[in-house]
């Protein structure tokens, strides 16, 4: 089971999460019949998905590694208590460890439920996805199939190689209504050597991808998890700065916010 | 000996220099085994000339031209930013040469030639612009990749292939002014290279304005440039070779991807680069899969960028374990090496005194180089360092850096390339020379011996002889005359067997794409009924993998065929031989037999095809058809129009091939007879002059003189056959060479 340290959430540690006006009507509905808006976190293997993931929760939720590649997607959401249950296609459900989960038989499994007593999760959903490019048409297939309910998609993409005609392949083939609302998150900023390089990697990008993100941030994933801010503190803003984690935060939110106004109107019928 | 031989085509080598390993400093081996081999031969190619008449020259002229001109063509491959352009600093150890970026940046395919020569090259860089047809083409067109997207998906793709070509054209325009069309066409060479001059015409550059950098004043060629050429008269190869740097695929700047794809066809070995942090993506599957179906199978793998992995010890190992296992997957019947290291750490290695990057190295990449043996007491980020310490980070740098594996792999498959292959051809068409060269100075001193002996007889006798010996001579140019004849009828029939091979084959690869159309467009109607329409996708692998397999089976039927033909060729020249030579066994050519998979450039079945796009287009695809019967009729037109093109080059390559190889054939067995029926001239005219001198007069004088003549025949005959024993006895030390370095690795300069 995830180490759950329920100290450091980005986006409520900034404390500007959705209003709670909107967030109250959203979760009411939800409980009727709608649901929370659903981040997914995708992209080619290796992109630092799953780090992200965590960075976005502010704890080590899922693991990450070199070795550890997600080949299930992983719905994470708002429980009392932690737990991780496995959703069969039967649509049975089993407990699951992290370290037990080569036992489930990969073609049983729909997906993985997280559960985080985490305040954020109120707000909204996450999900991890396996990456996309391995090779293994299923897992991209399973990817597809876990960013259809998504409101809002990261697409993470690493600083060396970035944004590759795969992926904008990939990424054009998602429904479009996503490239309003998405951000191209470009990880392994620590790998960059120099500012200059930086700022003309973005140049490229903004002007190869800007028109199909919302928002384009560069940050380390290693880097916002090691100085983000503890609740209530401001924490070592120049280097919390410098990682990118404020600016992927604060795109998070602008992100969220967009959606919540236009949402929580269609579903009061103001 | 009584031949004198030439002086040695490059100062210390000879015939004889072979026996003897060249010494070479450690590090500068790359294709040592190979440029033995070359040097060998041709140093023979040179003597040989001198020696055999002139039947022998075009197929020696031939030879030399190959053995001069052939380098091995080492391709470095693979995804955009994998670090191609920096291993391949890192492999000529010239850091800094290739320029390199955050953004990808090699835009123009660059071929750097090596070639050791004591005179440095007449022109260090030569760069060739784009012609005025080519570049309109690729501006206005964009080439077969529009021709594709248009056809699958009208409105779709073009548009973005047609954004990016108009950034290109305006950019053009930008760097090199309004008339930039005026260059088109042009060459440009220079004399020097610099890291400028490759900036201007080999990187892409910013395709934004960086209001931060300094206006550049140079001007730009990159995107008119079609091939750059770089020449080097020193560097790590020990064999003529020339290094292609390609722009990486899967790159959304579609244009490069175009410009590579183009460039795939000739290398002899491929480096395949993949990055450490994303090891085998789908899209390095697919190439190795492209390589795999040209049968391109002498490729090594370099998983570079692992200094950039977490932590480079341990993970660089695990990387290295799921690219071998999926390779063994994938590709079952192939022995890739797999090979883990880091290009950064190679150039590092050849730049240690700068202190600026070496201060940067990470805790990861530290334990990288104490792993490689670098002691734990040395701190290699210290900015200053002994020079003793300097090179110890060095080496370790080095060692880690895996570019001394990957020259060992090099050197290793180069010894069993297909220029081996030539070189062993090369050798045995000399032995085949030779030996005729043989047979004709044995049958030359036997006719002198028969003459004297019966000189010495009788006069009389001689008379008796002389018509004898004119009578053979009559009847042997008779026999030649059919000979040739039969030449030239077999050799028709091999052409005969080509025509009709080459249309079977084109009838067969017609049928196969037909029946294929058919059966998807009934899939296609069948999915409609079943309502899984949606899901359906038309997937040319198999058609593919059909094609290839009947390719290559018609294709070796044919091969067949002509070999069984070619067979009828021995015996005429056994025929020859026998004549000239009574009781001479062993065969003076050796069977061609047909290298191994040497088939004809299947490039073509490799074309991306509109089919290849993914689902989505096809999505795409389905919404601009209304009815079923439509999109089926739609498909199967599709999967014709595109195929039968594709089989048409594959006819056309096949016929070229195979003719080629008829003509091959006949010009070795024609230098062959030729040679043989030089020596009956030679034996006919001698023979006129000694009818002429008994006839005029036997005086005593003119009879020694006879005597004399017919001795300096027989003196001059066994010369001659000393030097063809030594001949075939080089020649075959060489074949023997590289027999040993086929099959038992060549790798030497450990």
């Amino acid at each position: 089971m995830a180490r759950v340290d329920n100290d450091a959430a980005i986006l409520t540690a900034e404390g500007a999460a959705p209003s709670p006006a909107a967030t109250g009507v959203v979760r009411t509905r939800h409980r009727a019949r709608a649901r929370l808006p659903r981040i997914v976190v995708m992209g080619e293997f290796n992109a630092g998905k799953s780090s992200l993931v965590n960075v976005l929760l502010g704890c080590a939720a899922v693991p990450t590694g070199i070795a550890e590649r997600t080949t299930l997607p992983v719905l994470i959401e708002h429980g009392t208590r932690p737990s991780l249950t496995a959703e069969l296609r039967s649509r049975r459900r089993i407990a699951a460890a992290w370290d037990q989960l080569y036992r489930l038989g990969a073609h049983e499994v729909q997906h993985l439920r997280l559960r985080l007593p985490l305040s954020q999760l109120e707000t909204f959903d996450v999900v991890d996805t396996p990456g996309l490019a391995s090779g293994l048409d299923h897992l991209d297939q399973t990817a597809a199939r876990a960013c259809r309910r998504a409101d809002i998609a990261v697409w993470c993409t690493p600083a060396l190689q970035a944004w590759k005609a795969s992926e904008q392949r990939a990424w054009l083939a998602l429904p479009p209504h996503l490239r309003r609302t998405s951000i191209l998150a470009v990880t392994y900023k620590d790998a960059i050597d120099c500012e200059s390089d930086a700022r003309r990697l973005m140049a490229r990008l903004q002007m190869q991808a800007g028109g199909y993100f919302r928002r384009i941030v560069l940050l380390s994933n290693v880097e916002a998890m090691r100085t983000r801010p503890a609740p209530n503190h401001d924490g070592d803003g120049g280097a919390w700065r410098w990682s990118g984690g404020a600016a992927f935060a604060e795109a998070m939110r602008s992100a969220i916010r967009a959606l919540a106004g236009p949402r929580a109107q269609a579903l009061t019928g103001l | 000996m009584g031949i004198s031989l030439p002086p040695p085509v490059h100062p210390g080598t000879s015939g004889r220099a072979f026996a003897t390993q060249r010494r070479t400093p450690a590090g500068e081996t790359i294709g040592a085994r190979l440029e033995e081999a070359r040097r060998s031969l041709l140093a023979l190619a040179f003597e040989l000339e001198r020696h055999l008449g002139e039947h022998a020259q075009p197929l020696l002229l031939e030879a030399r031209k190959q053995l001069q001109q052939r380098t091995c063509r080492i391709a470095v491959i693979g995804q955009v930013k994998a670090g191609k352009s920096t291993f391949i600093n890192a492999l000529t150890q010239r850091p800094g040469l290739l320029p390199t970026d955050i953004n990808p940046w090699t835009a123009v395919v660059t071929s750097l030639h090596f070639r050791r020569s004591p005179n440095p090259p007449e022109h260090a860089a030569v760069f060739q612009m784009f012609s005025g047809d080519e570049w309109r083409n690729l501006a206005e067109g964009g080439g077969r990749l529009r021709e594709l997207t248009e056809r699958l998906v009208p409105e779709f793709h073009p548009e973005l292939l047609r954004a990016q070509l108009e950034v290109m054209r305006k950019r053009a325009e930008r760097r090199l002014g309004k008339s930039f069309q005026q260059l088109l066409g042009t060459c440009h060479r220079h004399k020097t290279i610099t890291p400028e001059l490759l900036t201007d015409y080999i990187s892409a550059g910013d395709d934004f304005e960086d209001p931060q950098a300094s206006r550049n004043p140079r001007k730009r060629y990159s995107d008119i440039t079609r091939t750059a050429e770089l020449f080097f008269s020193d560097g790590p190869f020990a064999f003529p070779v020339t290094l292609i740097d390609t722009p990486g695929t899967n790159d959304p700047f579609l244009v490069r991807d175009e410009i590579t794809r183009r460039s795939l066809e000739n290398p002899d070995i491929y480096v395949f680069v993949i990055s450490a942090l994303q090891p085998l993506s789908a899209a390095d599957i697919s190439m190795l899969r492209l390589l795999n179906g040209l049968h391109k199978e002498r490729i090594i793998v370099f998983i570079n960028r692992a200094d950039q992995l977490p932590n480079p010890v341990t993970d660089a190992v695990a990387v290295r374990r799921i690219v071998e296992q999926r390779l063994r997957l994938e590709f079952p019947s192939l022995e890739i090496p797999v090979i883990t290291g880091s290009a950064w750490f190679g150039n590092l290695s050849l730049d240690c005194e700068r202190a600026d990057v070496r201060t940067g190295l990470k805790r990861g990449q530290l334990a990288a180089l104490w792993e490689a043996g670098l002691p734990r007491s040395i701190d290699a980020t210290s900015p200053k360092l002994a020079p003793a310490d300097q090179s110890r980070v060095a080496a370790a740098l080095h060692a880690s850096s895996g570019i001394r594996a990957v020259s060992q792999a090099i050197n290793q498959l180069m010894a069993g390339s297909s220029i081996a292959v030539l070189y062993r051809q090369i050798g045995v068409c000399f032995l085949e020379l030779v030996r005729s060269a043989d047979i004709a100075a044995k049958a030359e001193l036997r006719s002198a011996d028969d003459l004297l002996r019966a000189r010495r007889k009788e006069a009389q006798d001689l008379n008796a002889r002389i018509d004898e010996e004119r009578r053979s001579l009559a009847h042997f140019e008779q026999r030649a005359g059919a000979l040739q004849t039969t030449f030239v009828e077999i050799e028709g029939h091999l052409n005969q067997v080509v025509a009709s091979g080459v249309e079977f084959l084109g009838g067969e690869l017609r049928q196969i794409v037909r029946q294929f159309a058919d059966e998807q467009a009934d899939e296609l109607l069948l999915a409609a009924e079943n309502r899984t329409e949606k899901t359906w996708v038309c997937n040319v692998m198999p058609l593919r993998a059909q094609i290839e397999a009947a390719y290559i089976a018609a294709f070796d039927r044919t091969m067949a065929d002509l070999l069984r033909i070619e067979e009828f060729l021995y015996p005429q020249l056994k025929v020859i031989v026998s004549r000239l030579l009574p009781g001479y066994s062993g065969s003076v050519l050796e069977a061609p037999g047909s290298p191994d998979r040497s088939y004809p450039a299947m490039s073509s079945l490799s074309d991306t095809l509109a089919m290849d796009l993914s689902m989505p287009w096809w999505k795409l695809w389905f919404g601009t058809r209304k009815t079923p019967h439509e999109r089926a009729d739609h498909l199967q037109h599709l999967i014709e129009s595109e195929f039968l093109t594709i089989v048409d080059q594959l006819v056309t390559e096949a016929r070229s091939q195979l003719e080629q190889r008829v003509a091959s054939t006949m010009q070795r067995a024609n230098a062959i007879s030729g040679g043989l029926l030089a020596g009956i001239e030679h034996r006919s005219a001698h023979l006129k002059a000694q009818c002429q001198l008994l006839e005029g007069s036997a005086d005593e004088a003119s009879l020694a003189r006879f005597v004399a003549e017919q001795e300096k025949r027989a003196t001059a005959s066994i010369e001659r056959q000393t030097a063809c024993a030594v001949f075939i006895e080089q020649v075959e030390a060489v074949v023997r060479a590289l027999d040993t370095g086929r099959l038992g690795g060549g790798a030497r300069g450990q």
